[in-house]
């Protein structure tokens, strides 16, 4: 429509609400949206043919809609509560703010910290950006994000102004491009970002390398996550539809994690991307829940790794059909037994991309439409005992060490549009 | 009882109109029209889509109808826009355009 040429879309019915905001975010709120009733994918061609029949006959619809000139692009209109809000004082104002702004659907649904004036100062006083800058326009809503607004998500979350420059620094890898929030925001596929700290900055705002057993210790690794939450929910989310998930919520919360520098043998994530060991950085990774990769028996680290691929090449694992990143957070001690047994990180996803591979016959042939668009130029029309690799490209395989004592490490599967983003902590003086 | 102001996480929202064109409506008074039909990728969207071309054409509403596909995405073209040559071949050669659609 933007381009100037009328246009409709057609949804299911149960992405019809998202349609709608969508379009809304998009500056295109009247846009003709044809709803079918069901799920087409699994549909034969007769039941295509005859929801086929039902689109064709809301075309007539749709084009006298346009010729009356009745649609018209419009911008998304700012909400009509303002900058700040005077609430009762008193011993509960605590729960007032909390109920108020659950009402608004500007929290996750748990209770929050009072955003006051002084709180938020003091969390502006924390980094040494101004509070006016912005540090990005998140999709698909295009709120935009400064500074002091993050700094209002990040006291609501309860966050300590020594953790903010990492919530700076993650709204900024949040937003970088190949982040593709949008997609994230939008999609019914489980997934959101997912923190990764590395340097010096992480361990000064208290953040968890994975030993902690106290839940003190993960207090910055759980406030800083939800403050990421809040934003998304706030700045990208479109209004009203936060959780297009599938499972609604599930999924939808955000995790931040340190990497375990101390007990990692390898060098640590952020100097293979360049920068130095001393810098502090943030990764903000696409991803699913953590799945468990259990290993405690394995004598050679082929065996070992093996395990890995395994947990990481099923059939319905939905970040296996595209270019997705694959994030292995390894626990020290199976990271440990690689290293010493003269597997470097290089070595590590050379025998990944061979081995974790899925047989193409285990993939239904029905359901080879779900394939990316590359899968499909490469394996569409093959046939025989081929194995398809889970990435594209053997640097997909993202190798970070994390935890404590245990034969547990995790494997959280990213997205099938969005790659990882890392940007550096700015620290005040 | 006194007051306490509180910071609210109400953001302003870029102007993503800035680059709109005006809608084009003329060409539809013609009795047909051409329709562009922009399939994700999804499964069967795109089949469904041909059946929904082949209707109607064969119903006298369109004068042409052909399918396009965001297949020339670098990653998964589902979840992410049309590229701009996609964009530009159903501006010059489509009078409206459908797209589809959610699994």
């Amino acid at each position: 429509m933007k381009r100037g040429i009328p246009a409709a879309t057609i949804c299911t019915t149960g992405f019809v609400p998202v349609g709608r905001r969508f379009a809304q975010a998009l500056g295109v709120p009247e846009l003709p949206i044809i709803e079918v009733h069901n799920e087409v994918g699994h549909d034969s061609p007769t039941e295509l043919e005859e929801t086929a029949r039902r689109i064709a006959e809301a075309v007539p619809s749709v084009l006298r809609k346009y010729q009356s000139r009745n649609v018209k692009g419009q911008q998304l209109q700012d909400e009509g509560r303002g900058d700040t809000l005077d609430v009762d004082a008193g011993t509960d104002l605590s729960i007032r703010v909390s109920e108020l702004f659950l009402q608004e659907n500007w929290t996750d649904g748990l209770p929050v910290v009072p955003p006051t004036e002084d709180r938020v100062h003091a969390m502006l006083e924390a980094v040494a950006v101004s509070p006016d800058e912005v540090l990005g326009v998140l999709p698909p809503r295009g709120g935009v994000a400064t500074v002091r607004k993050v700094a209002v998500c990040a006291v609501m979350a309860g966050c300590l102004p020594k953790q903010f420059p990492i919530v700076v620094a993650a709204i900024r890898a949040i937003g970088a491009p190949q982040f593709e929030l949008r997609t994230i925001q939008s999609t019914a596929h489980p997934h959101s970002p997912f923190i990764v700290v590395n340097g010096p900055a992480g361990i000064e705002a208290g953040l968890s390398n994975g030993h902690d057993l106290t839940p003190r210790g993960w207090q910055a690794n759980i406030v800083i996550a939800r403050a990421v939450r809040l934003v998304t929910v706030n700045m990208a989310g479109l209004r009203n539809v936060t959780a297009s998930h599938t499972q609604g919520y599930l999924g939808r919360f955000v995790d931040c994690i340190r990497e375990n520098e101390e007990e990692n043998p390898w060098q640590p994530y952020h100097t293979e991307l360049g920068y130095p060991r001393d810098a502090s950085t943030v990764s903000a990774f696409p991803g699913e829940p953590p799945h468990l990769v259990d290993d405690r028996g394995s004598t050679t680290p082929q065996s070992m790794l093996t395990t890995f691929a395994r947990v990481m090449a099923t059939g319905g694992n939905r970040s296996t059909f595209g270019a997705s990143e694959q994030i292995l957070l390894f626990a020290p001690s199976h990271a440990q037994y690689l290293a010493s047994h003269g597997f470097s990180k290089k070595d590590v996803r050379d025998f990944l991309y061979q081995v974790a591979r899925i047989a193409l016959n285990e993939y239904p042939k029905d359901n080879l439409d779900s394939l990316s668009t590359w899968h499909k130029k490469l394996f569409s029309n093959v046939s025989g005992p081929v194995t398809v690799p889970v990435v594209h490209d053997r640097s997909d395989f993202k190798v970070i060490v994390h935890g404590g004592i245990g034969p547990h490490s995790l494997y959280v599967p990213g997205s099938i549009n969005a790659k990882s983003a890392t940007v550096l902590v700015e620290r005040k003086g | 009882m006194s007051k306490v102001r509180v910071l609210t996480p109400v953001v302003s929202v870029e102007n993503n109109m800035q680059n709109a064109q005006a809608l084009n409506v003329d060409r539809l008074v013609a009795s047909k029209v051409r329709i562009g039909l922009l399939d994700n990728t999804k499964p069967n969207a795109g089949r469904l889509l041909g059946y929904v071309g082949d209707l109607l054409t064969e119903r006298g509403l369109a004068a042409r109808t052909f399918v396009v596909d965001k297949n020339d995405s670098p990653v998964n073209p589902a979840g992410t826009g049309a590229t701009e040559a996609v964009l530009k071949r159903l501006s010059q050669e489509a009078d409206v355009v459908l797209t589809a659609l959610g699994n």
